[in-house]
């Protein structure tokens, strides 16, 4: 059954033109590649909302931020992007306490700038690998129509030489060459997918970021305010 | 920076081996959903070969009837012959218990005791050989029975052979009738259809017979040349016709195969009127 059949896929492939393989090559690897940073972005996407969520419900739970502080610059390991954020909005507090600039608007605007530079580093995080999964779900079908089309015209130019024209000399040459839009079609739709998706997840996870920056410089400015007039 | 590159490294061995799975389960699919399309390529064979059995099988179809017929008659020929034998071992032993009555009795005439016990004696032997008639009678009237049952068996064989034989007999016949009656509706249509595409040259005179065999082939095509057997005296209506017979292809054939066969070389006659 496998050696006689003529449409098997293995012989498909091989008997295909040198260019076509390559089309075909490139197409699997590059599936292999899309594939690879879809699940690495859906573990870490999903680890990233896990701690995200879980800081949360700390920070909105604990008294003493200072605690928090020290356990956050502990455990970089573990620490999830919203921890880090904090850390580094706390930190730039404590430096301007420890200098003792007095001005509120000048700490504040500090604490926000820190904060603003670590957001920007963890969104590129969340956001890498992403513009790959865009190109490969725009730009992969074309490849796999280019490798189809040569190999539609390859099967034509093979008719050519024939006398009498059957669907038994172009059919082996056209299925051979659908392979290629198929594996491209098979690589594109994936990423197309997952590109949205998780585009769409680190757009809610930074305006999650954004909103909590917000609140906590608040915070700092509030606490800030005591701890000028003590003194 | 270092800190974020170590933890995707965690995650992106599994990653790897998850996008391995997916590619060798959408290989899987591919080479099953392939070799599905491999089982119909017999089927067209299997189509092909049903096309030629027919022929032979309704050649066989035709003939049957006849060699079937001979055989249950070929069953009760030796009946007969082994039913005769009885017949004639009914009349022997008849013939032999009547000259031992006389016998007996002429043997004793000495004594009136010796002739009471001679003719107790003989009474039992009387006795005994009456019984053994009886026994031989019953015999004999079992044997002449069974023989009327076989004979009885053997008559309703044959005339369940010669029914049987009679049946066949009408079946073929009306299959030939019927046969012959296709044959001749497909003639007439064929004889038509070139008359309808002959155009016969003015100057022929009427009642001109043309007789033809033509060879044609199982898409109604004709095989040329056809050939005049009988020619009409009229060169110029013999061509016409022929050149009628080649515009009317194709030729109208029965769809039975059995029948077609029947006009791989047709026999026609071609009538000319005015």
């Amino acid at each position: 059954m496998n050696i006689t059949s003529d449409i098997s896929l293995v012989s498909l492939v091989l008997q295909a033109s040198i260019l076509v393989q390559i089309v075909m090559g490139l197409l699997l690897l590059v599936s292999l590649l899309s594939w690879t940073y879809i699940f690495t972005k859906m573990l870490t996407l999903g680890k990233a909302r896990r701690q995200t969520a879980k800081f949360e419900e700390e920070f909105w739970a604990t008294s003493d931020i200072g605690a928090l502080y020290q356990r956050a610059a502990g455990h970089n390991e573990n620490s999830g992007a919203l921890e880090r954020i904090f850390e580094s909005g706390y930190r730039e507090f404590l430096r301007h306490r420890k200098s003792g600039t007095l001005e509120t608007a000048a700490v504040t605007s500090g604490v926000q700038r820190a904060m603003k530079a670590t957001f920007q580093r963890e969104t590129d995080r969340l956001e890498s690998h992403l513009a790959f999964l865009a190109t490969v779900g725009s730009v992969s079908p074309y490849v796999g129509l280019f490798g189809t089309v040569w190999g539609i015209m390859n099967a034509f130019r093979g008719l050519a030489n024939v006398g009498q024209a059957t669907l038994a000399h172009v059919a082996p040459g056209i299925a051979e060459a659908l392979v290629a839009t198929a594996m491209g079609l098979f690589a594109a739709i994936p990423a197309v997918v997952a590109y949205n998706r998780y585009a769409h997840d680190t757009d809610r996870l930074s305006s999650r970021f954004e909103s909590f920056m917000e609140e906590f410089s608040n915070i700092l400015q509030r606490q800030f305010k005591p701890a000028q007039n003590g003194r | 920076m270092p800190e974020t590159i170590d933890h995707e490294r965690g995650v992106r061995l599994w990653a790897w081996i998850l996008a391995l799975l997916v590619h060798a389960l959408f290989v899987a699919v591919l080479v099953f959903g392939v070799s599905w399309q491999r089982h119909p390529e017999p089927a067209p064979m299997m189509a092909e070969l049903w096309s030629d059995i027919p022929k032979p099988a309704t050649v066989t179809e035709v003939t049957p009837p006849q060699p079937v017929t001979p055989e249950p008659p070929a069953q009760p020929v030796p009946a007969p012959v082994l039913a005769p034998p009885p017949v004639a071992s009914t009349p022997a032993p008849r013939s032999e218990p009547k000259p031992v009555l006389p016998a007996t009795p002429s043997a004793a005439d000495i004594a009136l005791k010796k002739k009471k016990e001679k003719a107790v004696q003989e009474a039992k032997r009387q006795a005994d050989q009456k019984q053994r008639e009886k026994m031989l009678a019953e015999q004999l009237r079992q044997e002449r029975q069974d023989a009327l049952k076989e004979e009885r068996n053997d008559a309703k064989m044959r005339a369940d052979a010669e029914v049987r034989h009679r049946q066949a007999e009408q079946l073929a016949q009306n299959a030939r009738a019927a046969q012959a009656a296709a044959v001749d509706r497909y003639k007439l249509a064929i004889i038509n259809k070139i008359r309808g595409n002959t155009e016969v040259p003015e100057g022929v005179p009427a009642g001109l017979t043309l007789e033809v065999d033509v060879t044609i082939l199982p898409d109604g095509g004709v095989l040329e040349p056809v050939r005049i057997v009988k020619s009409s005296g009229d060169p110029r209506y013999d061509q016409a016709v022929l050149r009628g017979i080649l515009r009317s292809q194709p030729l109208p054939l029965p769809s039975d195969v059995a029948l077609r066969q029947l006009f791989r070389v047709t026999h026609l006659q071609l009538h000319h009127e005015k």
